[in-house]
């Protein structure tokens, strides 16, 4: 099982980082984005076009040519499109949605229309071929008791790092107290001066932003496929849900559990010749963490009256 | 035009055949305190939304010391100094009491990101003092021993004495309460009124929305008294309780 460890730790980073994104959209616009995937699928896919050498045409149709960046610059502009992205589906889809009032099943079953449409454009053109990021192969070490390549152990560590400078962020800075703010009550936030339109559009591009350095992650450590954000969407909302739904560090923790439990359970006796349902041991603990702690891990009981 | 604090022309906000608001005219004056009364369905509530930027209006204008403000958003009237509260008591649920009005209360400039991360000697200058301001108000509320409950652990009753913290910490020129007694018990109703009356005293203008009459005659300078969206009578306590157009209104005609 141990073995498995290192497997698990970059799962959970991945779904993690996923997590943290998910939950601070819906802590702050009450949406369960179920497009998110598609910002992750964003992400990679992004990052695979500005990178690959342009003489490499199975992106895209073989119609264009990637653009042949250097791979971190190629990473950085990845992010940033994923962040145009999710301010345009804020701008042009969800402000007018909040606008009308529409009610959040509505709107939840929008982002599920909007996650088939996007998954199916990129099948479209940027081909179901799974496609591998232009980085050497690397040898794997071991690190303490677990092992794995070099690439992924910085991967895991700017994944850690990354997320604990968001958090301190949302917990310092005035623009996360606004976000917290806004996620209580958007009325009440108006009331106090804060433009919530605003600050829900920031949450938007740093949602996305998130969740496209998540995708970068998981095809850094497996590889580039069309619908790779919605294989693993299930897992994000189980991370969430089980570090209690809404707040950051849980998700944090919440999706690192998930992660792990999914590659360890893979090392169980009875999983042996069936490590494609290794979903089913972790999903199975999280409904028993919740039958025993409904908010999750580090979810509050809130007051009823 | 020196007093007319607000000024509301030609108000109208129609839902669908209903017309909830209907005001030619109606000039609210620097340091009254007015209340609005009106049986269900007035447009009383409605009438605040427009005024505080929460609902557009069909049509019509509504100054602020002179300045158009109609159709602005909700937080630039706030920024402006007019703040509102809520029928339904708003609380930020996830803050304790003391970062509500911690919140509420510091200047946008103050809480850049640079200067959280970084805090100079003037500011924690500035936040010291306005915790000072804080606390003093949170003791004046007999809500001090719960600085640091999380607002959604307080009583009903509790979260209204925050609300009105929370509204009065950045001193606004103009407070507009939506029934600030509803759902209150008598002894701490009593001890709302006696504080909107010395919020009055000290200076700030008031629109209360409320239906306890009885409050409502012993506190107000003046009293608004709207039906199906119009303005039926505007007066002094006095002149109210004896127009008979307001009777009619609450009780219906007589010979029906």
């Amino acid at each position: 099982m141990l073995d498995q460890l290192g497997n698990g730790l970059l799962l959970g980073i991945i779904i993690s980082v996923a997590s943290v994104a998910l939950s601070l959209l819906y802590g702050v616009t009450r949406i369960v984005n179920f497009a998110h995937g598609e910002i992750i699928a964003l992400g990679a896919i992004m990052t695979l076009f500005f990178s690959s050498p342009v003489d490499y045409r199975v992106l895209f149709l073989d119609k264009y040519s990637p653009l042949g960046y250097n791979f971190a610059i190629s990473c950085i502009l990845a992010v940033i499109v994923c962040g145009i992205f999710g301010a345009l589906l804020e701008i042009i889809l969800f402000r007018p949605l909040r606008r009308g009032n529409v009610g959040n099943i509505a709107v939840l079953v929008v982002t599920i229309g909007l996650s088939i449409f996007i998954r199916h454009l990129y099948l479209l053109f940027a081909t179901g071929k799974v496609q591998d990021f232009p980085l050497e192969l690397q040898r794997r070490q071991t690190y303490l008791f677990f092992d794995m390549t070099p690439r992924n152990l910085n991967v895991l560590i700017a994944g850690i790092v990354i997320m604990l400078i968001f958090g301190l962020l949302l917990t310092y800075t005035r623009l996360g107290k606004a976000m917290r703010a806004v996620r209580d009550s958007e009325e009440l936030s108006s009331v106090s001066g804060i433009n919530s339109d605003n600050i829900i559009l920031i949450t938007w591009i740093s949602s996305s932003m998130l969740a496209g350095l998540a995708g970068i992650f998981q095809a850094i450590i497996n590889d580039v496929r069309w619908n790779m954000g919605f294989l693993i969407l299930l897992l994000i909302f189980a991370g969430t849900v089980l570090g209690g739904i809404g707040t950051s560090f849980g998700a944090m923790v919440g999706g690192f559990m998930i992660g792990i439990l999914v590659q360890v359970s893979v090392g169980l006796p009875f999983m042996e010749g069936h490590t494609e349902a290794k979903n089913a041991v972790a999903l199975g603990i999280m409904i028993l963490i919740l039958l025993f702690r409904p908010q999750g891990i580090f979810g509050q009981k809130e007051r009823i009256s | 035009m020196s007093n007319n604090l607000i000024e509301v022309k030609n108000l109208k906000k129609t839902f669908g055949g209903l017309t909830a608001v209907d005001i030619e005219n109606l000039t609210f004056n620097e340091n009254e305190l007015t209340s609005i009364i009106g049986p269900n369905g007035a447009g009383k509530t409605t009438f605040f939304d427009l005024i505080s930027g929460f609902q557009n209006s069909d049509n019509g204008d509504i100054y602020l010391n002179d300045k158009d403000i109609s159709n602005f958003q909700p937080y630039k009237i706030a920024r402006m100094g007019m703040v509102r509260t809520f029928q339904l008591t708003k609380v930020f649920d996830r803050m304790t009491v003391l970062e509500n009005l911690l919140f509420s209360g510091s200047e946008i400039s103050n809480e850049s990101l640079f200067k959280s991360i970084i805090k100079s000697k003037s500011q924690k200058n500035y936040e010291e003092h306005l915790r000072d301001k804080a606390r003093d108000i949170m003791d004046e509320l007999n809500i001090l021993h719960m600085e640091d409950s999380y607002a959604r652990e307080l009583s009903g009753g509790q979260k209204k004495l925050l609300e009105l913290a929370r509204s009065i910490i950045n001193e606004p020129e103009i407070l507009l309460l939506d029934e600030p007694l509803a759902g209150v018990n008598p002894k701490l109703a009593e001890d709302i009124l006696s504080l909107i009356k010395k919020l009055s005293n000290k200076g700030i203008t008031i629109l209360m929305v409320e239906h306890n009459i009885e409050a409502v005659m012993k506190i107000s300078d003046r009293i608004v008294v709207l039906a199906e969206g119009s303005l039926i009578a505007d007066g002094n306590p006095n002149d109210i309780r004896t127009d008979t157009n307001v009777i009619e209104a609450y009780l219906g005609k007589d010979n029906d």
